[in-house]
């Protein structure tokens, strides 16, 4: 049956049309007024490159969101996914009770960051956190540290909140292992490959481009981190724990400085393509192995 | 005929496609009814559809524990009756106030602020009354006079009014006298020296002097601050100077070393990072001895949801040390209609949520001192008598810094707070840091 063009256009042209409505005109109003000065009252005049200017060359706060965006990026992309990789892996082997675990594992993963700023603050409470009594038992005399807004352990406290919990990495990764053609497995034990030997030059090699798309999903949600922050930090102690997702929503709404902080929505989208791009080209998503 | 039928089809699932999409972006709230939750948005309907009902759109931070949920509850029934043949209030609940102001600053930039607002408190007029109506044409002569001066004067900008005051910001501390004896301690401190003997009596009989808190905009604690940074002329013109730019004075960097020792030595291990509500908590347990908040936490000492029976015979209000007290205007209701049938709809609420009746119901149900001078009542908690005669004898009267400071300010000194508290930044490097987000506007 042939395929008409006109009908395919007609049935596409909805989804363009919102698409553009929401997305493609949206972001292009975003980008225009990057280079304005746009603020609450009614100010709103063209300043080139002054928003981009002032950002890198005089912004303290925009560097330390930087920073602490590309840290958490760069940890998440990872030690996240290293984490999901080596539970999958030893998920794959059908350990008694395999199911159970990857559903605990899962957990964290499926409540609410709301959910889970509430539960991490009463569990770093420096008056009666979990983390600190457990301290006390253990040590048998009062601990108590206030783990979120130490300037010295607040940054680490933060990033405990997502750095450990790789469900999603686990699941896909797991998903990408279990389906590795047998034959190759059988070849390789055949040969002479011990467990490890397969798990490390075989099945990690076959899962590259699901390893890679995990890359690509834990550095990019760490540009658009938010809830976890404002819920429990803020940003804070000053600005430690800031990042740019954060820095841009308080520019918007407490600042009311729209221009600027549509500026920083141009860079989350310019750092978020060469993420991509970048990511591809490491772990050579377009090849195929088999 | 097969073809022609596949075509049809084809444009009918195009269009519905369509339809369905679009239909989804433009949704409206359009529930009519006896008043339910759905959701979060409640709409209260008179019941009565003959003739038009305007419709008002007020999202409010009164639900759940605020103390003014009941005297809003109240008050919203009271209207409907009155006016159920006119107006449609469509009550958005959104509970917290610093989640209110978001939400309003989020509708604020969409140019689609509502009705009617009400932050109780927050200032949200320098930032945003390009948006809302300039009420001065609609009060007149009668209606201003009714009103002390001051609460005019906190919601007007260039002689213009924005906002309509229902409510005094009257705030001064509260003390446990029981624990105050346990210590030794007969009365409220004079000087600010007495009052950290008192902490270290306090300390000493093992009671944690002071609440505090950091997060949200650190309330309990920026009540200190102020009442610090007043204990002189200089620091009490500071504490009425509208959108001050400049932190860096000499009160200002005193009062924040005071601030410094108090998270340092007498306050409990939760208040860095702790929210207004631990403060309280820890009030309520009598973990602490003093806390510094306003006449609207006054019903909360007779909830047996919250203390243990008598806990209000227990508490004790006073005025900061140097005799100061907050004694100021608070930001009232302010109006965003569109249209003028919008506008008729909205003053008429507003008229009605500020009027004598209201105010004398939310002085006998919360304690909250009304706006309006004449306003009096035998049936209210006596604490609400002892805050009203502290206000009158007060030799400094300031306002609190959320009404008068600029927003990202505000924002900025609770992400301060904890490296002041653990000194990390120093007196001066806090009040630089005020000064530099102050700049910024």
């Amino acid at each position: 049956m042939r395929v008409k063009k006109r009908m395919m256009v007609c049935f596409l042209l909805p989804c363009i049309l919102l698409f553009a409505l929401i997305y493609l005109i949206p972001m292009g109003i975003v980008f225009v007024t990057s280079f304005c000065e746009w603020k609450s009252g009614g100010v709103f005049h063209f300043v080139g490159l002054h928003n981009y200017i002032e950002a890198f060359v005089n912004d303290t706060r925009m560097h330390q969101a930087l920073k602490n965006t590309g840290i958490w990026a760069l940890l998440q992309s990872t030690v996240h996914v290293g984490i999901g990789t080596i539970t999958a892996f030893i998920l794959s082997r059908k350990i008694k009770g395999w199911k159970i675990l990857r559903t605990i594992f899962m957990i964290p993963n499926v409540i609410s960051a709301a959910a889970l700023g509430v539960i991490f603050l009463n569990v770093f409470n420096p008056k009666y956190g979990l983390l600190n009594s457990m301290i006390s038992t253990l040590s048998g005399s009062t601990f108590s540290k206030n783990w979120y807004f130490d300037q010295n352990t607040a940054f680490l406290t933060v990033t405990w909140s997502w750095l450990l919990y790789a469900g999603l990495v686990m699941i896909l990764v797991l998903a990408g292992v279990m389906s590795v053609p047998e034959d190759v497995l059988e070849a390789a034990r055949i040969d002479g490959a011990s467990g490890l030997q397969i798990d490390f030059k075989i099945r990690l090699p076959l899962v590259r481009t699901i390893l890679g798309t995990c890359v690509i999903i834990s550095a990019t949600s760490m540009l658009r981190e938010f809830e976890l922050i404002y819920l429990t930090t803020n940003g804070g102690p000053g600005d430690t724990t800031l990042n740019l997702p954060l820095y841009l929503y308080k520019t918007s709404l407490t600042d009311n400085n729209y221009g600027y902080a549509n500026m920083m929505g141009v860079l989350l989208i310019i750092l978020g393509i060469f993420a991509v791009f970048a990511i591809n080209k490491l772990f050579r998503m377009s090849e195929s192995d088999y | 005929m097969k073809r022609g039928f596949r075509k049809v089809v084809g444009v009918l699932l195009i269009g519905v496609m369509a339809i369905s999409m679009l239909s989804g972006c433009g949704a409206k709230n359009n529930e009519t009814g006896n008043k339910s939750n759905t959701g979060n948005t409640q709409v209260s309907d008179g019941g009565n559809e003959s003739g038009k009902i305007i419709e008002i759109n007020f999202p409010t931070s009164w639900v759940g524990v605020s103390s003014s949920t009941e005297w809003f509850n109240d008050r919203l029934k009271a209207f409907n009756e009155q006016y159920s043949d006119k107006y449609k209030v469509v009550v958005e609940e959104i509970a917290g106030d610093q989640a209110y102001v978001d939400k309003i600053k989020v509708l604020y930039s969409s140019k689609s602020l509502p009705d009617v607002i009400s932050t109780g408190g927050y200032n949200l007029i320098d930032s945003m009354k390009d948006q809302m109506v300039d009420l001065t044409p609609y009060v007149d002569d009668q209606w201003k006079k009714s009103i002390s001066e001051v609460c005019w004067d906190v919601n007007s900008r260039d002689g213009s009014i924005y906002g309509i005051p229902y409510s005094r910001q009257v705030i001064g501390y509260f003390y446990n006298k029981d624990l105050f004896e346990k210590a030794g301690i007969k009365e409220p401190a004079k000087t600010w020296d007495e009052f950290f003997a008192q902490c270290d009596k306090l300390l000493a009989a093992g009671i944690t002097p002071v609440s505090m808190d950091t997060a949200d905009s650190g309330w309990l604690t920026s009540l200190l601050l102020g009442a610090m940074i007043a204990s002189n002329d200089e620091g009490e013109t500071f504490m009425n100077t509208s959108l001050p730019k400049n932190y860096n004075t000499k009160e200002f960097i005193d009062a924040a070393g005071m601030i410094q020792k108090l998270f340092q030595n007498y306050t409990t291990q939760d208040a860095i990072g702790g929210k207004y509500e631990n403060g309280a908590s820890n009030f309520f347990m009598e973990q602490t001895a003093i806390i510094a908040n306003g006449p609207w936490m006054i019903s909360d000492f007779y909830d047996a949801n919250m203390v243990e029976e008598g806990f209000s015979d227990k508490i004790k209000t006073a005025m900061f040390p140097g005799d100061v007290m907050y004694n100021s205007g608070k930001i009232g209701f302010n109006i965003a209609s569109k249209s003028e049938e919008q506008l008729k709809a909205s003053l008429d609420f507003v008229k009605f949520m500020t009027s004598a009746d209201s105010q004398l119901k939310m002085l006998e149900m919360t304690g909250e001192i009304p706006a309006e001078v004449n306003v009096t009542s035998d049936n209210i908690y006596p604490l609400v008598t002892e805050v009203i005669e502290n206000s009158n004898k007060a030799a400094r009267n300031i306002n609190d810094f959320q009404s008068l400071w600029y927003a990202n300010v505000v924002d900025e000194i609770s992400i301060q707070y904890p490296l002041l508290a653990q000194g990390q930044i120093t007196p001066e490097e806090f009040a630089t840091a005020l000064t530099k987000a102050a700049e910024k506007n």
